[in-house]
């Protein structure tokens, strides 16, 4: 995700951010600064307009009906999750399941991949994980006796890979990790830790939520087992998320959820279940936001994740470089590879109040422990505030945070 | 929407003096009633401590970590129970509950500058902040220490 100029020369910010309707209003009197976007992001008005066509003029279940309409929604549907296929450079649309987001999917990987876990078996995470990659994994070992250990970070937030090493046994069976943190923006040595997981046998899960809307992914080129993410965190509608799943899991797995739509026959006897990859989507799928989600897919290869990249990578070289510059405030989160995200106490200041004189002056940021109570603790905070950038931030956008941020230093003198 | 002045008003010069210099900060040596207060949204935290002698409060002590509403609202309460009743207490935690959740203004509060909270209405999402202090004195004033460890109380 590094910054390469000749891949920004055709890009322009002002342009972009026409196809964002939400973007010009004020907010409490002020130009809105829209920087919460690692929360969820906004929508273009590419995507608005395909799934109000969509129950305009194509809506019926999918899968179901013999008529036009339930074949024109089913097109759609499986046309989406085409796109993403593409998106993600999956084998295959059998390994590219839809979820309602990235919390559902390490759900189902926690149930349909915890069935094949025994008690004693091993799961590895990080110090940095967002809860949702923390808690379903709790709740399997709960459940059956698997073990979950921990791989630590260092003050940089980065992982320590000897340590994540050490912890691996003839045990262990999946290594969960995020692709780029949410609180601290660090973007892991994902390529490394799926290297390292092949030498001893080991699963790995990626958590994408963070790292697919701002660069390419290639699922096949990362060799991981399975890769998470969400719809409404790349510009996408909420309610839809995808788990990508290699196929030879994904046959030895039993469903998550069951119900219509994952099963071919069923009788009091015997259950048959439907071919890959709706076996793992039991009822009325998310149609509408699945259209949605590959309309989103459209309009960010119409720009180029590569460009998407090479900017936000310049804003967060810009708002990093503004940030230091103000006396009292210190990153959280320093990693070498880092994504759009700049976590950050200042003074001794509370974030949710920093949040609350922030939106005032019509900047939206998140504030608190952002899901991630361990890796707070890690830091010795309670939260931090965080901005996170999107490619239709422009620099006017960081030129507010940092005046507002004087005006909070202002306040609580 | 939120205007400037709603901003002077909610961390308006007592608020932040209470944040800044909070009154009654530290455990006390006689503490009869205890309490912790957690929100879990945020992480603030108040370790709340009563001295209390038949129905009258002697002293109360706390020890919070949170925002400048949370601290100054723990600093603003437990100045405000110097010397009240149990019952006194009592009422005066539902009136700010009350205050805070726009079913009374805050004039028909004794023991002002309490009224300097009522700024906090007008920002939903930091509610809690404020009532968090009251939430614990509210679980204190039915937890003598002899009964074991301190009851504990969330904001959710």
């Amino acid at each position: 995700m590094a910054a390469d100029s000749n891949t920004l020369s055709s890009f322009n910010v002002e342009e972009v951010r026409q196809d964002f309707p939400i973007l010009h209003q004020e907010v409490n009197g002020a130009r809105l600064a829209f920087l919460d976007n690692a929360a969820s992001s906004q929508r273009p008005q590419a995507v608005l307009d395909s799934v109000d066509h969509y129950y305009q003029t194509s809506h019926a279940n999918v899968h179901r009906g013999v008529h036009t309409l339930s074949q024109r929604a089913t097109d759609l549907y499986e046309g989406a999750r085409e796109k993403i296929r593409a998106f993600i450079n999956a084998g295959s649309t059998r390994e590219v399941i839809y979820t309602s987001g990235t919390t559902e999917s390490i759900n189902l990987l926690a149930y349909s991949f915890g069935a094949l876990l025994s008690a004693g078996d091993e799961i590895i995470v990080s110090r940095m994980e967002h809860h949702s990659n923390i808690v379903p994994w709790k709740l399997l070992a709960e459940r059956t006796g698997v073990v979950l250990k921990v791989a630590p970070v260092n003050e940089r937030g980065e992982l320590i890979l000897e340590e994540l090493a050490a912890l691996i046994t003839s045990r262990t069976k999946l290594i969960a990790v995020a692709h780029v943190s949410n609180a601290l923006g660090t973007i892991n040595p994902v390529k490394d830790i799926v290297a390292l997981a092949r030498k001893h046998g080991v699963a790995v899960l990626l958590d994408g939520a963070q790292a697919a809307p701002h660069g390419a992914v290639d699922v096949q080129e990362l060799d991981c087992d399975f890769y998470a993410f969400s719809g409404h965190k790349m510009c996408g509608p909420t309610g839809i998320g995808v788990l990508y799943a290699k196929e030879e899991w994904l046959n030895k797995m039993p469903p998550f959820i069951g119900g219509g739509e994952m099963v071919l026959a069923v009788s009091f006897e015997e259950t048959v279940y439907n071919d890959l990859p709706w076996r793992f989507e039991a009822g009325t799928p998310p149609i509408a936001e699945a259209i949605g989600l590959g309309a989103a897919i459209d309009y960010l290869n119409n720009i180029g994740i590569d460009t998407i990249a090479a900017y936000e990578h310049q804003l967060l070289e810009s708002a990093t470089s503004a940030l230091l510059d103000i006396e009292g405030l210190r990153i959280i989160g320093t990693a070498e590879q880092k994504a759009a995200v700049i976590s950050f106490v200042f003074d001794d200041i509370h974030p949710h109040d920093i949040g609350t004189v922030l939106d005032h002056q019509g900047v939206a940021i998140r504030t608190g422990h952002h899901c991630a109570n361990p890796v707070m603790d890690f830091f010795g905070v309670a939260g931090t505030a965080r901005a996170s950038l999107a490619f239709y931030n422009n620099q006017e956008d960081i030129d507010q945070l940092v005046k507002s941020l004087r005006v909070a230093k202002e306040m609580f003198r | 929407m939120n205007t400037a002045d709603d901003l002077t008003q909610v961390y308006q010069q007592v608020v932040l003096e209470h944040s800044r210099k909070p009154k009654h900060f530290g455990r006390l040596e006689n503490a009869t009633h205890q309490a912790e207060g957690f929100n879990p949204l945020c992480g603030d935290k108040v370790s709340l401590q009563l001295e209390i002698a038949g129905d009258q409060i002697k002293a109360a002590g706390h020890e919070t970590t949170g925002c400048a509403i949370c601290m100054a609202s723990a600093s603003m309460m437990t100045d405000a129970l110097g010397d009240s009743t149990v019952q006194e207490a009592t009422d005066l935690a539902a009136a700010i509950d009350a205050m805070l959740n726009n079913e009374q203004s805050a004039d028909k509060l004794p023991g002002m500058p309490l009224d300097a909270l009522e700024g906090v209405k007008a920002y939903r999402s930091r509610i809690k902040c404020a009532t968090l202090p009251w939430r614990s004195l509210e679980a204190a004033l039915q937890s003598p220490v002899t009964a074991g460890d301190a009851a504990s109380v969330t904001t959710e």
